[in-house]
């Protein structure tokens, strides 16, 4: 049969199923609603939406200093072309006349400070057409450079003079820098001048259009040759037909580029940059491009070409050398009017984060969700345990504290708190009480009863064994004394040691204390359980059985056997030893029905008393001596090798019995008289019965022949005969 | 039960002793995690190219030590000297609209003073072992390390002061007028060569009068003040006593120097610095910091056109009877208090950048001197100042500096005053009172000039007591109205 289970593990088992189904419903919700994902799909969108306010910014700052510049640009071409007309030069002249250049180098300087007050850029320049200084050199040019190294603040006192006549820096109280020159030189390798070229390539080109088609932003360069990367956008000074004479620019130096236009608090993510570069297609390319930092510079190489994989409006992912998968949201920026010759470079705002990264927060999530739902579990499975540990505790406690209960103790159940329990243990307790007091009952009944009777019971999971009352007394044991199984089995022992032939059960018992023996009947019977006895006390019950036998094997008035228990007896003997010699001797007094007549039964009683002593000298010698009926007597030998032994002995009564006399009255003595007639076993018969038939014969032969001999079976053919014809009678 | 207390108390000292020292000497190393990098803003008061090699070394940290160790350096300049202690002073104060206080900035040590009594420091002997400090110049990170308990400014590059001089206008009118170059030696010899150089440029137009030309002009008055005062073995700003100390026969000296020049144009200011005023051809000579070397012109503009000028540098002057004195100076840098992890980033950064592989080149942009004593030693150092020596005229001209530079470091009494509560304001006093009375006085000596009066009596009217006096009486006043504590002898 199955074990059954106990309460504390079914409920501690039943309420983790349900905490487990629990956390694996979580799971699987969570899955199935697709939570993490959403999260991916919201910071992708988050991160498109920071780049395109970040490029919605750039465009508005840079739609404004395109606007300033313009503006400033239409103030000095005014004053430039008021100086050329004042000294009757054309506007293309003023770089070669002293004192128009100079007035045209404080004019060009007061709105490069307008410039730099009201733009966020670094520095504001005008380059001519020549140069003033070295009037011979092709490839030098009078400019005016200032630089603005806070464009956080409107302090002019932090410009710096770069290039330009000394009175500028005198006029602002502004210093001039270490390389501050006169010129600028022009660099034909390398596009090193293009900020001056291309604005006036554009006005030559495109003449008569609007100025902010020959804007031309240029790439990131070191115009002062001071390792400073500097972008420019310049704007070509055209006189009045059109022709160009010098640009006018700003500069924005790249660490204030990327501090102020790239910021990385837009950042979001760790490891992701801002860079500007141009996009073709499906295609990113760094020819040269704007990094926000060093991440930007770190990662990207110039002139590499990335492939982009669309994944949405704005989104792509690619893959770059070092810092593997990412995601990319690009914002075109507008930089160009769609007219502008330069439209194709395309500045395109960019915006890397790695894939990992963008994922990082829903990661994140996810881990935590799963580490919450498992801590969560483990410890609602925690808290089962002890809660299920706490109800149970008293019950488990009382179940305890009945195992471990002796039966003669009084039970005494603690109170759980919880009622329907409370109730048991108190109808438990109840019914205890009333076995208790039945037994009580039961055991007063027995004393009373006088029955000495006793039980024992042998527990499998007990150490102890109970004892009744009784057993305690038989064995001379204290009352109520605990006995282990190991002293039981001693006492046991003792109990059983002398079982009773032909009697199961019965077991004598020798009392030493109280020198007496005893009859004990013990019964055992088992249970899965263990054992259970009843000893019960039948001395007087046996012994009055056995005197009850005895009576029913002796003749009363002799005292010898009568004839059932010598038919028994001799049966026995012949059982045990059949292959031995033995000899049936009947017996009959010749005067009993004289001495009965003449002297009445109590002589004649007296006869057979005396008859049977003289007979009981076959008793020496093994001897069954017995009277079967009133005046017969029979007597077997048994257990020898010839019969001349048997014979030995006969001879040896004879002289003994010879004279034997019974005294009738005071004086008178009458002998005693008897004819006996002897069958050989096995030779005559080898049955009780037929050794009866044969010597009742051989002495019915002797007393007809002479009473008061022995007549041998053997010597009567006649008795045969008779014998014969009886038999087929 | 007594040994086992015993045993108890001796584990938990021992405990106790180990974590303290690894407090002591982890100077929070281990805050710093390069996967999740510190952001320190940086303030600075650089310009120009010092700005730029400044930025590229932040660039080239960031690249390199700050990604290994979690370190991300944000430089932002904040304009000038006095623009930056002004942003500093209004973010420690909390004012409306300030900034917040930046994790490291560059700093002089009175201004570091400043900034610690509001409670915005970071002490940084915790992040500086004692070995480490040990590295630097003795006289460097002395006055920087207040009551010797609270390290609150490391130095980053110090300058001295010496004489500039366009050599090529010098030596045509040594020439002429045989005055000894070595007259320039002291302040009262350099006070008479302009006042001769400004007669022989007045004498070569005779049709106009008063149109001599200023020689020679002066950087930082304040220095200035401070340094004339110790070589007449005064401390005006005394840290000791924690007052200023006004000795009215130095202050003498120097004001009837200043302002008899200033007033009758020997000296001159125009432009904001005086190279720039060399650059023009305003002056021919100045007293500028060795830090400014790569400013000196190589050549001077006039009417647009430039003339190619020779240059020379001498020691900064001494007053006749005075000790050679000359400043030492050069903010360092300061950490704002914050959080250790802060803390820590600001002080790896200040300690790689004043390692001379890094200090070296930076200091060597424009004649600034390294602050670590291993600098001046090294290889590198001797390589950059042969291969200056053998550079352009510019970097010869920086090289020349340095020779004055280490000289006058090395071997004369360099002076960097102790800050104390309120020194900054007095350097501030000092200078904004002398130059402005002294401006004030000029247009006293054009009056006498247009009454007439000769250079003579002019500049006797000029050493009269009143307009020392007023001077005194004004710094006297500034000082009260600050409770700047101060003491007449």
């Amino acid at each position: 049969m199955k074990k059954p289970m106990t309460l504390r593990k079914q409920l501690s088992i039943f309420l983790a199923l349900i905490v487990i189904f629990q956390s694996v419903a979580l799971v699987v919700s969570l899955w199935a609603t697709q939570v993490f994902s959403k999260l991916d799909a919201e910071a992708l969108r988050v991160l498109e939406n920071t780049t395109a306010i970040r490029a919605e910014k750039f465009n508005a700052a840079g739609g404004m200093m395109i606007d300033n510049l313009r503006l400033e640009l239409e103030k000095l071409t005014l004053d430039l072309t008021s100086l050329a007309k004042e000294s009757q030069i054309r506007p293309d002249q003023i770089y070669q006349d002293d004192r128009t250049y100079n007035a045209a180098a404080l004019a060009a300087s007061d709105s490069l400070v307008t410039l730099l007050k009201k733009n966020q850029v670094t520095g504001a320049f005008v380059i001519f057409n020549g140069s003033n200084a070295d009037k011979e050199n092709q490839a030098a040019h009078s400019s005016v450079y200032l630089r603005n190294t806070t464009p956080e603040r409107e302090e002019v006192a932090n410009y710096s003079l770069e290039k330009g006549p000394m009175a500028i820096a005198q006029n602002y109280q502004i210093a001039t820098s270490v390389h501050w020159d006169l010129d600028l030189l022009a660099e034909p390798e390398n596009n090193g001048f293009d900020f001056y070229e291309q604005s006036i390539w554009a006005s030559k080109t495109f003449k008569g259009s609007e100025i902010e088609r020959f804007g031309y932003w240029s790439e990131p360069k070191d115009i002062l040759k001071d390792n400073q990367q500097v972008i420019t956008y310049t704007m070509p000074l055209l006189d009045e037909e059109g022709e160009a004479y010098g640009v006018i620019g700003i500069e924005i130096d790249l660490p204030y580029f990327t501090r102020h236009y790239l910021p990385d608090s837009d950042l979001l993510y760790h490891n992701s940059f801002y860079v500007i570069a141009n996009q073709r297609n499906q295609m990113l390319n760094f020819n040269y491009f704007i990094p926000s930092g060093l991440l930007a510079e770190t990662y990207l190489e110039k002139g590499q070409e990335l492939a982009l994989k669309k994944l949405g409006e704005g989104t792509y992912e690619t893959r770059l050398k070092r810092l593997g998968q990412v995601y990319c949201s690009l914002k075109p920026l507008k930089v160009y009017s769609e007219n502008s010759p330069f439209s194709d470079q395309n500045w395109t705002l960019a915006c890397f984060v790695p894939t990992a990264n963008l994922s990082e927060n829903s990661a994140v999530v996810k881990n935590k969700m799963l580490w919450s739902i498992a801590i969560t579990t483990f410890l609602a499975l925690a808290g089962v345990l002890l809660l299920v540990f706490l109800f149970t505790r008293k019950i488990a406690g009382l179940s305890d504290y009945v195992k471990h209960l002796s039966p003669y103790d009084e039970i005494e159940f603690l109170p759980t708190g919880m009622r329907e329990i409370d109730d048991l243990t108190s109808a438990i307790k109840l019914l205890n009480q009333s076995l208790v007091d039945t037994s009580r009952t039961t055991s007063k009944i027995l004393e009373l009863s006088l029955l000495p009777i006793g039980g024992y019971e042998v527990l499998n999971d007990s150490r102890h064994v109970i004892l009744t009352d009784f057993l305690y007394w038989l064995l001379h044991l204290d009352s109520g004394s605990m006995i282990t199984k190991e002293e039981w089995q001693t006492y046991r022992h003792q109990l059983i040691k002398n079982p009773v032939k032909e009697h199961p059960n019965i077991y004598g018992y020798d009392d030493e204390i109280r020198a007496e023996r005893l009859w004990l009947r013990i019964v055992e019977a088992k249970s899965p359980i263990g054992v259970v006895g009843v000893v019960l006390d039948v001395t007087n019950e046996f012994e009055e059985n056995q005197r009850l036998a005895n009576q029913l094997d002796y003749d009363a008035l002799t005292g010898l056997y009568n004839k059932r228990a010598l038919r028994r007896k001799v049966k026995e003997k012949i059982n045990d030893h059949p292959e031995l010699i033995g000899a049936m001797i009947f017996i009959d007094l010749d005067n009993l029905k004289e001495v009965n007549d003449r002297f009445g039964h109590d002589v004649g009683d007296r006869l057979l008393i005396k008859a049977g002593q003289i007979f009981r000298y076959y008793e020496a010698v093994g001897g069954l001596v017995s009277r079967i009926s009133g005046d017969e007597f029979v007597i077997y030998l048994h257990g020898f090798k010839s019969q001349d032994a048997i014979r030995k002995i006969i001879d040896g009564f004879d002289g003994q019995a010879t004279g034997a006399e019974i005294m009738i009255g005071d004086q008178k003595s009458r002998p005693i008289c008897f004819s006996s007639g002897l069958a050989w076993y096995p030779e005559d018969a080898d049955q009780v019965d037929g050794l009866l038939k044969c010597s009742d014969a051989a002495m019915y032969q002797a007393k007809k022949n002479e009473k008061g001999c022995l007549c041998y079976y053997s010597q009567i053919n006649e008795v045969k005969r008779v014998i014969e014809s009886t038999d087929e009678q | 039960m007594k040994k086992q207390i015993k045993g108890i108390k001796l584990i938990a000292l021992v405990l106790m002793l180990l974590f303290l020292l690894s407090a002591c000497s982890g100077g929070g190393k281990t805050l710093l995690d390069p996967k999740d990098p510190v952001s320190i803003t940086l303030w600075h008061y650089y310009t120009g190219d010092t700005k730029i090699a400044f930025e590229t070394a932040v660039k080239s940290f960031n690249k390199n030590l700050g990604a290994e160790s979690g370190v991300l350096v944000r430089p932002l300049a904040k304009g000038s000297l006095v623009e930056l202690e002004k942003a500093l002073s209004d973010s420690a104060k909390g004012l409306i609209n300030a900034e917040p206080m930046p994790d490291l900035f560059s700093c002089y040590p009175d201004k570091a003073l400043e900034l610690d009594n509001l409670g915005k420091l970071a002490d940084l002997q915790a992040y500086f072992s004692k070995q480490e400090q040990e590295l630097y110049r003795d006289d460097f990170l002395q006055v920087s390390s207040f009551d010797r308990e609270r390290l609150l400014n490391i130095p980053i590059a110090k300058s001295t002061e010496l004489l500039y001089i366009n050599a090529t206008t010098w030596n045509e009118f040594v020439d002429e007028t045989a005055f000894e170059a070595d007259q320039l030696a002291s302040w009262e010899g350099l006070y008479q060569g302009a006042r001769a150089y400004y007669q022989w440029t007045d004498a070569k137009t005779p049709e106009v009068p008063w149109d001599g030309q200023s020689l020679v002009g002066i950087d930082s008055l304040a220095n200035f003040i401070i340094i004339s005062n110790k070589q007449l073995g005064v401390e005006v700003s005394n840290a000791k006593e924690g007052a200023a100390v006004l000795n009215q026969a130095a202050l003498r000296r120097i004001f009837d120097l200043y302002n008899g020049g200033m007033s009758l144009g020997y000296f001159n200011a125009i432009g904001k610095f005086r190279s720039d005023d060399v650059k023009s051809g305003e002056l021919s000579a100045y007293l500028g910091s060795s830090s400014g070397a790569a400013y000196f012109p190589r050549w001077i503009e006039k009417n647009n056109q430039q003339y190619p000028i020779e240059f020379l540098a001498l020691p900064y002057p001494v007053f006749e009877g005075g000790k050679a004195c000359a400043v030492s100076q050069g903010a360092g840098m300061s950490v704002s208090k914050s959080d250790p992890k802060r803390e820590a980033g600001s002080s790896v950064f200040i300690k790689w950048f004043t390692d001379p592989d890094q200090n070296v080149p930076f200091a060597m942009t424009s004649g600034y001197l390294p602050v670590q004593e291993e600098a001046y030693t090294s290889a590198l150092f001797k390589t950059a100042l042969s291969a200056l020596s053998s550079g352009d005229e510019g970097e010869q001209n920086v090289a020349a500096v340095y020779g004055i530079s280490l000289k006058q470091i090395k071997e004369s009494d360099t002076y960097a005053p102790s800050p104390f509560e309120g020194s900054y304001d007095l350097r501030v006093i000092l200078e904004k009172s002398l130059i402005e009375t002294s401006l004030a006085n000029r247009d006293q000596v054009a009056i006498y000039q247009q009454e007439g009066l000769t250079e003579e009596a002019i500049l006797g009217a000029m050493k009269e007591d009143q307009y020392f006096e007023k001077w005194l009486d004004r710094i006297h006043h500034e000082l009260d109205a600050l409770e700047i504590p101060y003491r007449d002898e």
